[in-house]
């Protein structure tokens, strides 16, 4: 089991280099770097650009040195700390991003935590109900809240609350708490604009969960523990979720790994059209103006999380069910 | 009937698809003594499982149970009919394990996957004896494997089904099922997914632990060679009815049905020159829909036109003690004479 842990980390950590270099690729791919694009921008507002200028900022940013030098550059700085500058905020990287993490941590536990909270239960009822009104209705919402794009769940979402409690759901503060020291008023102001984003990033993740543990259920119940079980003399309640859900459970275990992902990215969207302070939408924007070093550090850190989320979703797995040998 | 543990009575289930009704049990009828041994014998699909999930109301939809009584007789001579129960009721589960206790067909997946061999045991145990202390259960767990030879039993119990070989696991069946000293025992081909070894080794540790706890059995096998070791009395079932019925001696020295003759046939003889095996022509049909005639009317080498095809045949007393459902030896037609198909 140690060394299985152990073994998880590693490939843990081999993979997290080997993203930085695909993160640090990807951002190299766009013809054009920050500085051409700023020459555009300084030549669209009718401004004359300085040759001698520019080859100046190009050496002041190491833009001329060769790829896997400035790949090297990158990492190095990054173990101490310094995620470089963002040209397009002229703030440090990690002025931004540290203000950002805390609240996508949140969002997405959050949103996880509600995701399960209500596809476990409701997943149960549709398999041990099969075919019963509540599943129908429980299923048909399902595929729609596959089937919705979160963009427009978004929109429909901004505009009931606004029609029907009065406020406007965008963003995670009302303008008068956006600054504001932690109180508990500004608590609350959070609590109150939290249900639109976690039902829109998390409606798609849910009723896919849903779907696995309806079916993964309806499966075990058919087993042949279960009617030994009954036939020893067990209550069906108590059978129910001793046996079969408990085993149904492990599927949904292993979910953990691509629903932090798919969360994650699904609040990228989700933050651009409901203004949420999270790193997805600092990344988006950061791709946008070609402003490489927040961008790729926006990847490495989306790419950490999900990289951390498999690993707790292998070792809960394997907790979970003795049937998985460790090699 | 004192020495009656169980009695089915006209029993009928059937499976309710959308090809139409699938009657997998019609009318069956026997009972089991008091310490004696009740086999059931007959091809796949001919009902067995259905007769045996019936019995502790473990039929689950679209199977239902359509008519018949299951009377079972505890240990006051109280008589419950377990067919009028409610299948998840109290009354029912206090009978499940404690009373009547069922080994199934395949081991390894009768056993939860997840959970250990001593969390199980020791849950249906517990069950049954409430206020019993935890190592006190545990205790009659390890005594049990013991008693099923087990080798090891307290590293076993923390074993999961899956480190076990199959033998093993229906070791650790059988040890649960006997461990709150059941009355009765269903075993629903309990060894048909074991090796040959293994499979007499369950078969001489089961007789042994009948005899010792003074246990009835009800012994489901499609295998004849079980049926001589461990059966008192045999039933013989094709398509969901009992067709042939009576001691284990006579049954090997005058099969009487055609059914049972051929069944006789299909199994190799030590010492006899036999090419090749009678087998059975055709298979076995599926009952939906079938109309009145004999069921093995497609498939005998005796049937008749006319009074084969168009009329089922009674369960009879041919002998004293020995029930045939077949023309050939007088059989009337069935309800025709409703107290002929009745012990
Ligand atoms: N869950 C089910 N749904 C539909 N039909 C079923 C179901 N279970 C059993 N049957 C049908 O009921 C009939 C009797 O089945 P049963 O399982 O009792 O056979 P069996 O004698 O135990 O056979 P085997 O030796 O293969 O275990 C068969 O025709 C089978 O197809
Ligand atoms: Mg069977």
């Amino acid at each position: 089991m140690g060394s299985y842990i152990f073994n998880r980390f590693c490939y843990m950590l081999i993979s997290i280099v080997l993203m930085s270099v695909v993160a640090f690729i990807i951002i190299q791919l766009p013809p054009g770097d920050y500085l051409s694009s700023y020459i555009m921008q300084l030549q669209a507002s009718g401004e004359r650009v300085d040759p001698a200028q520019v080859e100046s900022l190009r050496r002041q940013y190491g833009l001329d040195l060769p790829m896997y030098q400035r790949y090297f550059v990158w990492v190095k700085n990054m173990l101490r700390g310094d995620f470089g500058r963002s040209f397009d905020w002229n703030m440090p990287v990690r002025t931004l991003i540290a203000s950002r993490i805390p609240m996508t941590v949140a969002v997405s536990l959050v949103t996880m935590l509600f995701t399960y909270l209500v596809a476990i239960p409701f997943g149960i009822y549709s398999a041990v109900k099969q075919y019963s009104i509540v599943d129908y209705i429980v299923t048909v919402l399902g595929f729609v809240g596959l089937a919705m794009p979160n963009f427009l769940l978004a929109l429909f979402l901004m505009i009931f609350f606004q029609r029907v409690f009065g406020f406007s759901p965008g963003g995670l503060f009302s303008p008068e708490y956006l600054n504001a020291p932690w109180s508990f008023a500004r608590f609350v102001d959070m609590l109150k604009h939290l249900p639109v984003p976690i039902i829109v990033i998390g409606a798609s993740g849910m009723a896919s969960l849903m779907r696995v543990m309806r079916s993964s259920l309806l499966d075990e119940i058919k087993m042949k523990y279960v009617t030994n079980a009954r036939a020893k003399g067990l209550k069906e309640r108590v059978l129910l979720f001793r046996y079969p859900v408990r085993v149904a459970l492990n599927p949904i275990l292993s979910s953990i790994g691509w629903m932090f992902p798919q969360i994650l990215s699904g609040a990228t969207i989700t933050a651009i059209v409901l203004n949420l302070p999270t790193v997805g939408a600092l990344m988006y924007r950061a791709l946008l103006s070609q402003d490489m070093y927040l961008a790729g550090t926006c990847v490495l850190f989306l790419t950490v999380f999900t990289l951390v989320g498999t690993f707790i979703s292998d070792i809960l797995l394997v907790c979970a069910d003795p049937r998985i040998r460790f090699d | 009937m004192p020495d009656t543990i169980l009695e089915v009575k006209n029993l009928k289930a059937c499976f309710h698809l959308d090809e139409g009704q699938l009657r997998a049990v019609d009318g069956v009828s026997f009972a089991i003594q008091r310490e004696e041994t009740l086999g059931v014998i007959g091809e796949s699909g001919c009902g067995k499982s259905v007769t045996a999930l019936s019995i502790l109301r473990l039929l689950m939809p679209p199977g239902k149970i359509e008519g018949g009584e299951i009377l079972y007789y505890s240990d006051d001579n109280q008589v419950t009919d377990l067919a009028k129960l409610h299948p998840n009721g109290e009354q029912i589960r206090k009978i499940r394990g404690k009373e009547i206790a069922m080994i199934f067909q395949e081991p390894m997946a009768s056993l939860s996957p997840v959970h250990t061999i001593g969390a199980q045991m020791m849950e249906f145990i517990l069950l049954h004896n409430p206020g019993m202390k935890k190592n006190e259960a545990q205790e009659i767990a390890l005594d049990m494997l013991n008693k099923v030879g087990v080798s090891n039993p307290a590293l076993r119990l923390q074993n999961y089904p899956h480190q076990l070989s199959g033998g093993m696991c229906q070791r650790v069946m059988i040890a649960t099922a006997l461990s709150c000293n059941p009355r009765l025992l269903i075993c629903d081909e309990p060894t048909t997914a074991l090796d040959v070894t293994v499979q007499a080794q369950i078969i001489d540790l089961m007789e042994e632990l009948q005899a010792e706890m003074g246990m009835s059995m009800l012994y489901i096998t499609h295998d004849l060679g079980v049926i001589a070791e461990v059966a008192d009395e045999v039933a013989v079932m094709y398509l969901g009815k009992i067709v042939e019925k009576c001691d284990v001696k006579t049954i090997f020295k005058k099969p009487m049905h055609p059914y049972t003759q051929r069944l006789m046939q299909s199994v190799p003889k030590l010492g006899s020159r036999q090419e090749m095996l009678d087998t059975i022509e055709g298979t076995v049909p599926i009952p939906i829909g079938m109309g009145a005639q004999c069921g093995f009317y497609s498939r005998c080498s005796h049937a008749e036109e006319g009074s084969c095809s168009r009329r089922s045949p009674a369960l009879v007393e041919v002998e004293p003690g020995h029930f045939v459902r077949c023309f050939k030896y007088g059989s009337v037609e069935e309800g025709y004479l409703e107290s002929a198909n009745q012990i």
